[in-house]
């Protein structure tokens, strides 16, 4: 019985928006705020802005119609739109980026003594690459998003982004190999 | 595309697949060395240990969104906001209503002295915010989250929003001492608040989720109502003790205590009489109206639908909120309904405060004989110690608090009546208008250079009754604080203590403002500012306005800012006086420890004038006309080109500091007054007035119009910029 018991009504336990949502809070939340985190290279801001997500999914959902795109592909599409606004924002406010989870740019990574690739060398070596092969790099093996997917993000052909994908892991393995950087 | 495009993702697509990074690379031959490289960098990538959200942040956000989604489900439910709709217009009969409203002009032209009547005592048209604790916040779409944080004093008005945060709680009082106690995690919309003279009240209420508690004063006149609407029904009440609890799914539970209350759902309606309590479903049904119980103690049975707790055996239904994880033997606090005078059923169980084996129960009394009373079917033992109210009788309505004795018969502790006596909950005491006390802040402005990475700030402050005679003592005196500037960097702010029951003449009263601010701030551009003001949000015994204010400013001009050892000097007192000269050094700056600790006097530093200027919204080459008037007023450039990237003209920033010194008041009030809506005209003639010798009282009429015209202008109660009501 005590396993049955939840901080809710109990006879609340039908399919409704709020279970949708929370069912796509704990599917994609943490893949959703990693994206962020990548993108924007700061914890609190990367936590907000996830929190922005979901906002607006619970907005936008009475809209979304399943089809091509998946849902997981449209609440990262959400995420990538918010983000893009974050930068714009950013920018017309001057703001500059500090914060201590990505080393600061024209920081040495391999200064340290420990050469594996982590997390912080590779969002120090993705902000070295142009902007959209950072973002395939972050979809793709960030967060794993399918290629079809990351298309349909960018609006791009899959074949398109079959080659962007390749030049941006061309890229930053020359990034990581200039730094000594080992991620074999 | 190349074919080594292809070639690539077809190996991601196994590794994605599963296939082992061995086996992969087993398969590439002669020139694929690249493309083998590639994909173990991929793979190095997806197995790197990346970041997680913490567990603290993903739960609020978790709370925070799924809070939306039901906001948005019970919208969508209960088609909120449509009894607002009959106030729509139709646009049919626009040239007919334009009429109209021509010749309801010319009359209100014409009648413009009995205006101020109709507009009814002061304070009617807005809820005075009181007993404040934890985070309370009103909707404001002019900030970035929404919400805009309010304390103590905050007046709100008609079609204002207002929520209480987790452990958080607030009083709103209405002119006739009408109160409603907002519980922890509640949010209402107070969609209609006016009165009239004659202790007229007019109250509708949007409760959208929470647990609210009403203290209606009894209502006078026909034209006086009180009524609380939920996504599920609605309660009308004429003086009463009531509670309303939203819940999640939209249900709503009235109780009463005192009183009478009409609840109604779609077309249905019910009363509750005191001690009752009954649900409202989202469907419009209405439950019977049965009387209440609450019993605390340990749960020592979970059989099916039917528990036992603090030995009372009750029944568990599908409509039963269950806070908490329960398990046999938890001390748990079960409230319910009693059904039929015998079933016990459980509305909210969720963990106990106390250890406490004892409950309460309502309902009639049936019988009364000596060692033993029955009410509503239930024997209760009563004793010597047993407080029982005078006058009861067999047919009254009663609550009886009892303990669980170890032979499982309750013995009553306290019978008391339920019945209304007639008598009016006494309204708080008008103020006597006698006293004349001189009330003003201590420093009035402070400037802090909050460049650490500290969150936390304590900074103090004074204020100081300089009237002489004894009956100048001031009364009931309440802090308030607005938020003016950067309200996004703020998180909370405490004032301890906000308030005192009296000044007397020549005391000094201190108190501590604790801000706390949120990460954003650390990392906020270079001179980013946030300020508050705390003001007198009330003075029981003086209506006159006052218009004293203390200015907080939190500064980031992080590179400039001294780091030796703040010494102790003495209180800061920053705002130039009337009479000086144009040479007043208006602005200094505090360093403060960021710590628990107050550090209110610290080293006054003025900002060095050969700051290195940069970017202030026109460039690198500082701008003639800024230089000019900080050389002009004694202040900084930077203080000046603050003022002008918020997109201020330099001749506004001149009239601004001039007013500033004429009037001895702080410069950012003067910028509030203009923010507020008022015109550099208005602003100036305000100060004027403000400067004139007060008139003299007026004997304590308190409802008189003139005075709630005076209540309405700027500096009545609150700042004229605090957002109150209309």
């Amino acid at each position: 019985m005590a396993e049955n018991l939840r901080t809710t009504t109990a006879g609340q336990m039908r399919a409704s928006p709020e279970m949708i949502v929370e069912e796509l809070f704990e599917q994609h939340y943490d893949d959703i705020y990693r994206y962020l985190f990548y993108r924007v290279g700061d914890h609190s801001t990367a936590e907000d802005l996830a929190s922005e997500v979901f906002l607006r999914v619970i907005g936008a959902l009475p809209g979304y119609k399943a089809g091509p795109v998946s849902i997981r592909a449209w609440i990262f599409q959400i995420a990538r739109n918010l983000a893009i606004d974050h930068f714009r924002k950013a920018s017309l406010r001057q703001d500059v980026q500090l914060n201590e989870d990505v080393p600061a740019e024209g920081s040495d990574p391999h200064d340290s003594l420990e050469m594996r690739l982590t997390v912080t060398k590779l969002n120090s070596a993705l902000a070295h690459l142009p902007e959209n092969q950072r973002e395939v790099i972050i979809l793709r093996f960030g967060v794993a998003l399918p290629l079809a997917d990351v298309a349909m993000m960018l609006h791009k052909s899959e074949d398109a982004v079959k080659g962007l994908q390749r030049r941006a892991l061309t890229a930053l393995r020359e990034i990581l190999t200039e730094w000594e950087v080992v991620h074999v | 595309m190349s074919d080594l495009d292809d070639r690539l993702q077809q190996k991601l697509r196994q590794m994605e697949g599963g296939a082992s990074l061995e086996s992969l690379r087993a398969e590439f031959k002669g020139n694929s060395t690249d493309i083998a490289e590639l994909v173990t960098l991929a793979s190095a990538i997806r197995e790197l240990p990346h970041p997680q959200p913490s567990r603290e942040g993903k739960k609020a956000a978790r709370e925070k969104i799924l809070a939306a989604a039901r906001a948005q489900a019970r919208q969508k439910t209960s088609g909120r906001g449509s009894w607002f709709q009959g106030f729509r217009l139709n646009w049919a009969v626009v040239p007919a209503l334009a009429g109209m409203a021509l010749v309801f002009l010319c009359l209100i032209v014409a009648v413009a002295g009995a205006g101020i009547w109709l507009l009814g005592p002061p304070g009617a048209r807005a809820a005075t915010l009181t007993d404040a604790v934890g985070r309370i916040e009103v909707a404001d779409p002019s900030v970035p989250d929404g919400w805009k944080l309010v304390s103590n004093g905050y007046r709100i008005g008609a079609a204002q929003r207002i929520r209480s945060g987790e452990n958080s709680s607030v009083s709103l009082v209405f002119f006739d001492g009408s109160r409603i106690a907002m519980q922890p995690n509640t949010d209402l919309t107070l969609a209609q608040v006016r009165g009239g003279w004659g202790k007229v009240l007019n109250v509708a209420i949007q409760q959208n989720a929470g647990d609210t508690v009403h203290v209606v004063n009894p209502l006078r006149g026909a034209n006086s109502s009180y009524v609380v609407f939920t996504p599920s029904g609605s309660a009308t009440v004429h003086g009463t003790e009531f509670e309303v609890l939203v819940e999640e799914s939209g249900e709503s539970l009235f109780k009463v205590d005192t009183g009478r209350v009409q609840v109604h759902s779609d077309g249905r309606s019910a009363t509750l009489e005191p001690g009752q309590g009954l649900y409202a479903r989202p469907t419009g049904l209405l439950s019977e109206p049965s009387y209440l119980f609450v019993i605390q103690g340990e749960l020592t049975s979970m059989e099916g639908n039917t528990w036992v707790a603090a030995g009372v055996t009750f029944t568990v239904t599908e409509d039963t909120l269950l806070i908490g994880s329960l398990e046999i033997g938890d001390l748990v606090m079960v409230e319910g309904r009693i059904l039929d005078g015998a079933q016990w059923v459980a509305d909210i169980i969720q963990p106990a405060l106390t250890g406490d084996q004892a409950g309460a129960f309502t309902g009639i009394v049936e019988a009364i004989s000596e060692g033993q009373w029955t009410v509503g079917g239930i024997n209760v033992l009563v004793d010597e110690n047993t407080t029982i109210d005078e006058g009861i009788e067999p047919g009254m309505t009663v609550r009886v608090a009892f303990q669980i004795l170890g032979d499982g018969s309750w013995l009553a502790l306290r019978i008391d009546s339920l019945e209304s006596d007639g008598d009016e909950p006494a309204p708080p005491p008008p103020p006597d208008g006698e006293g004349r006390p001189k009330l003003s802040f201590d420093p009035k402005h402070q400037v802090i250079q909050a460049c650490s990475a500290e969150l936390n700030y304590v900074v103090s402050g004074s204020l100081e009754n300089s009237a002489r005679r004894p009956e100048d003592a001031a009364a009931d005196v309440l802090l308030g604080f607005e938020l003016t500037h950067g309200e996004e960097y703020f998180d909370l702010v405490f004032l301890a203590p906000d308030g005192w029951e009296t000044i007397q003449p020549g005391e000094q009263v201190n108190f501590e403002v604790q801000i706390l601010v949120k990460e954003a701030w650390l990392s906020a551009p270079q001179n980013a500012r946030a300020t508050l003001r705390v003001y007198l949000a009330q003075e029981g015994n003086d209506p006159r306005p006052n218009r004293a204010r203390y200015t907080i400013t939190l500064g980031k001009r992080c590179d400039e800012q001294p780091t030796e050892t703040p010494t102790v000097t003495s209180t800061p007192t920053l705002t130039p006086a009337a009479s000086e000269t144009p040479t007043p050094t208006a602005t200094g700056t505090v360093t403060i420890t960021p710590t628990g600790s107050i550090t209110p006097t610290v080293t006054l530093t003025p900002v060095p004038s050969s700051t290195p200027i940069v970017d202030f919204c026109v460039g690198a080459v500082p701008h003639p006309k800024g230089m000019s008037l900080a050389q002009k007023y004694g202040v900084s450039y930077e203080e000046i080109m603050g003022w002008f990237c918020k997109h201020y003209g330099f001749g506004e920033i001149d009239l601004a500091y001039g007013l500033s010194v004429q009037y001895g008041v702080p410069v950012e009030e003067v910028f509030g007054l203009r923010e507020s809506g008022m015109g550099w005209g208005q602003i100036k003639q305000w100060y004027a007035q403000q400067a004139e010798p007060p008139a003299p009282p007026s004997g304590g009429e308190e409802d008189g119009p003139g005075k709630g015209k005076d209540k309405d202008k700027p500096g009545g109660g609150p700042p004229p910029w605090a957002p109150p009501g209309p």
